[in-house]
């Protein structure tokens, strides 16, 4: 469909094309959520794959990340004295940014490129006539339990990071850098508010980037030419579009839900 | 046929888990909503006339060591008070009657923690049990205060004669901040108080007599070290030939500058200087 | 439409396609094509390669949709049913796709079993058997455990072909059953396309150029090329009728009303042999 476009070279036309086809897109995957449900298996083994088979590098990400940023933190903070409140910090900056923004990056790495370059592949091998054939709709069957997984892998993940990220920060702030432990979690506690922070943050944030991510991962698959050059590029616009896309979305969340 | 599939479910239902059970952390334990209760710990009570910064699972220390934390603070309607439960490890139930509990702060800035100093007394406070004496915290101005007096030249014993100056604006300048010439001590701020007929800030400074001859149109200026360092004020000599005698006014005054000037001044400031760096 | 009146003729006929035409990319594929396919009988598409057979059975199934014409199968026009008609059609529809086309997600097993498991709720112990006896039929029960990946060309063929039979549809397309089988493989499998049609009485389309094999079990040839039936008879005696076409096609001559290449310019010119390009 999108072969037989004209051929436009400027840029803004064809992005604005592309957001356009992909809104249409998202309508077609939507609707087809009440015709997915007879394939909540596939959504479930699909929720094993991008999000189960996601934890190990969230986990190892977030441990790092924590341990870092409380490693910087603690520098900055000890010329004021104010160390005992850098978990706090840490906290508050994984909860309401680092958090969602990198879980969704690295989601978009590990679980994005899959998803567009399996689609794109089932496409290419004639998988996709395969299943019409059957009589079985490729995007209740397909494109649907991708993106649902997405859905909900996404802020599940998103927690793990959080989770993992405090655990890195206490390790090297409480265990290393001798910050007192009550200190460090009554600091955490006394700031950190369920509602903006974890709800809004971690929460609402998470759900925004898995919906953008997983919806252009799976929309990739669906319109590339299905070559393994076209697959290839899919693949690379997949994460192009999810991090520009997180990142803007960002930064509109951050505007309007502080 | 059955094995891959229930072992994807499986696999599945062990990451949702996972997922909230990371959920119920993050918003259970590192949000106010965590309420902590230890394992084998036992409770005190004490009553501060002030507790500052002090917050809920903030550390209780005795002689530095961690011992136990503040479970709760709380202001009956009907108090001038702060009742403060203390939990207490098991472990360190020997605490005499008539220990005392301060609330001490670790570093400048840094956070608040109650500390219990041994009594003599014969008799151990038993679970529910309070702690009669106690010290509360003082506040931040008085340290600053004590702090610069204790580094500064300036003792009221040496001597000093006040001269009064009027800002629009001190900013955040409190009693007991230094006063200096070209960087150096000369005495410290006495007073600040809003002038009621005027309708701006009275500050009264305290300088040694030892620097009895400065020019009686001096300015003076709220100054701040630093970009978020404390404020204090400075006293930039004019050239009049008559000097500041004890009670006399200061005229000329610059105020405290807001944090937005400042910055504004900052970044201006450091891409002006990048230009001629640029240039050469 | 919406009242599937059928029309009288339909009897003897399943898939009658009329005035047929299709342009793709500037080529006519299909020029005014009419085609009838009977009920209960196996049916042989034959023709040059490029000729639009594939894309003939892509019509037939409302995966591709032609710009004039009209196609009826079982007496419902296949261009005009909503998307649920049509996933109701196909479901009584097998189809055999020229490069197998196995979901690589599942092994053999799920892969013959996918249309059951889609389309019934039959208990897991009949689907096994059914499923096995397909695979049986093609020769690889014991491959069932094997991934599409393991397998090699004319195995996946013989899956593909399991797994379009599977459902006892009323009617199978075949695109190329035959390519990449070894003799004994062909010979089983078109034992099982006769087997079917004789005792199930499913009508097959089956798209070869295997003439030898198409005489064994087609009832009927249909030469298509340059968009239109350009020949048809009984396979045994199709290949002598004396038509040009029939000739150089069964007879593998360069020259005739066949073309061999694919439209295109001079070829002198292309080379940039005659003067200057441009
Ligand atoms: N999606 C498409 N877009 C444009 N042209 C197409 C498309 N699919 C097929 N064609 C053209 O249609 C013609 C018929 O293709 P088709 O695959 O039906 O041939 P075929 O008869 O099955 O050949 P073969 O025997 O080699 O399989 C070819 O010339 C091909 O170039
Ligand atoms: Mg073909």
């Amino acid at each position: 469909m999108s072969a037989r476009e004209p051929v436009r070279n400027n840029v803004v036309t064809q992005s604005l094309a592309q957001i356009g086809l992909c809104g249409l897109f998202l309508l077609t995957l939507l609707a087809a959520i009440p015709r997915s449900f007879r394939y909540l298996r596939e959504t479930t083994r699909q929720l094993w794959f991008v999000g189960a088979m996601s934890l190990t590098i969230i986990m190892v990400c977030g441990l790092f990340v924590g341990m870092v940023l409380m490693l910087q933190l603690y520098h900055v903070l000890s010329i004021f004295g104010g160390t005992s409140a850098s978990g706090m910090v840490v906290a508050l900056s994984v909860y309401r940014e680092l958090g969602p923004v990198v879980t969704a990056l690295l989601f978009a790495g590990r679980a994005g490129t899959a998803i567009t370059a399996e689609i794109g592949l089932m496409r290419a091998t004639d998988q996709i006539s395969a299943m019409e054939m059957m009589a079985v709709d490729p995007i209740a069957y397909v494109a649907t339990p991708r993106f649902l997984a997405g859905l909900i892998a996404m802020p599940l993940l998103c927690c793990v990071f959080c989770a993992m990220a405090v655990f890195g920060g206490h390790l090297v702030g409480v265990t290393w850098l001798g910050i007192d432990n009550g200190t460090f979690w009554s600091n955490m506690t006394a700031v950190v508010d369920v509602r903006t922070d974890i709800v809004n943050g971690v929460l609402l944030k998470s759900l925004a980037f898995g919906a953008v991510v997983s919806l252009i991962a799976v929309f990739q698959g669906f319109t590339t030419p299905p070559t393994s050059e076209g697959v290839a590029y899919a693949t690379t616009r997949t994460v192009v579009a999810s991090s520009i896309a997180i990142l803007a979305l960002d930064f509109v969340l951050t505007a309007f839900l502080m | 046929m059955s094995q891959p599939r229930s072992s994807y479910a499986v696999g599945t239902g062990l990451f949702i888990v996972l997922g909230f059970a990371a959920l119920a952390y993050l918003a259970t334990q590192t949000s106010s909503v965590a309420n902590v209760r230890q394992g084998d710990s036992y409770t005190l009570q004490t009553q501060f006339t002030n507790i500052g910064q002090l917050k809920e699972r903030a550390p209780v220390k005795i002689a530095g060591v961690r011992v136990g934390q503040v479970q709760s603070i709380t202001l009956k309607p009907d108090h001038d008070v702060a009742d403060v439960t203390l939990s207490i490890d098991k472990h360190y139930d020997h605490i005499p009657q008539d220990s005392v509990a301060t609330i001490f702060t670790s570093g400048l800035l840094g956070d608040q923690y109650v500390g219990i100093e041994y009594g003599s007394a014969k008799q151990v406070v038993a679970d529910g049990g309070s702690l009669a004496r106690t010290k509360s915290t003082q506040p931040l101005e008085e340290m600053l205060g004590k702090f610069f007096g204790a580094g500064g030249v300036v003792d009221n014993v040496g001597g000093s004669y006040t001269v009064k100056a009027n800002f629009t604006n001190v900013g955040t300048l409190s009693a007991g901040a230094p006063v200096k010439m070209a960087g150096v001590v000369i005495g410290s701020v006495q007073s600040v108080n809003a002038d009621p007929v005027q309708l701006n800030a009275r500050v009264v400074l305290a300088i040694d007599k030892r620097y009895d001859a400065i020019p009686d149109d001096s300015a003076a200026a709220v100054f701040t070290s630093g970009l978020i360092g404390t404020q204090y004020v400075a006293i930039q000599p004019g050239g009049s030939p008559d000097t500041l005698k004890d009670g006399d006014e200061m005229i000329l005054t610059q105020s405290a500058m807001q944090l937005e000037d400042l910055i504004g001044k900052f970044l201006v400031n450091g891409s002006s200087d990048k230009k001629p760096a640029s240039e050469k | 439409m919406t009242q599937p009146v059928r029309p009288p003729a339909d009897d003897g006929t399943l898939v009658r396609i009329r005035g047929l035409t299709t342009v793709l990319n500037g080529k006519t594929i299909f020029d005014a094509l009419d085609m009838d396919i009977p009920r209960g009988k196996v049916t042989a598409i034959m023709g040059p390669s490029g000729t639009g057979k594939t894309t003939l059975l892509k019509h037939i199934t409302g995966q591709m949709h032609a710009d004039a014409g009209s196609i009826h199968v079982d007496g419902r026009n296949v261009a005009g049913l909503s998307r649920e008609d049509l996933y109701k059609l196909r479901e009584g529809v097998g189809y055999l796709f020229q490069n197998s086309a196995l979901l690589t997600d599942f092994d053999v097993f799920e892969n013959v079993a996918f249309p059951l498991r889609q389309h019934t709720k039959l208990p897991e112990v009949l689907i096994r058997n059914l499923v096995l006896m397909k695979l049986q039929a093609v020769g690889l029960r014991g491959a069932a455990r094997l991934m599409p990946n393991e397998l090699s060309g004319g195995m996946a063929r013989r899956v593909a072909l399991a797994r379009a039979i599977v459902f006892d549809p009323q009617l199978i397309l075949y695109d190329e059953p035959f390519v990449g089988l070894d003799p004994v493989a062909l010979n089983q499998v078109l034992k099982l396309i006769r087997t079917l049609n004789k005792t199930l009485g499913i009508t097959s389309v089956l798209v070869s150029h295997e003439l030898a094999a198409v005489q064994q079990i087609a009832d009927h040839v249909m030469l298509l090329s340059n968009g239109k039936v350009v020949a048809q008879g009984d396979p045994k005696t199709i290949a002598d009728d004396g038509s040009p076409w029939t000739r150089q096609f069964f007879g593998g001559e360069a020259d005739g009303p066949i073309p061999f290449r694919y439209p295109a310019g001079d070829y002198a010119t292309e080379l940039g042999f005659a003067g200057a390009p441009k």
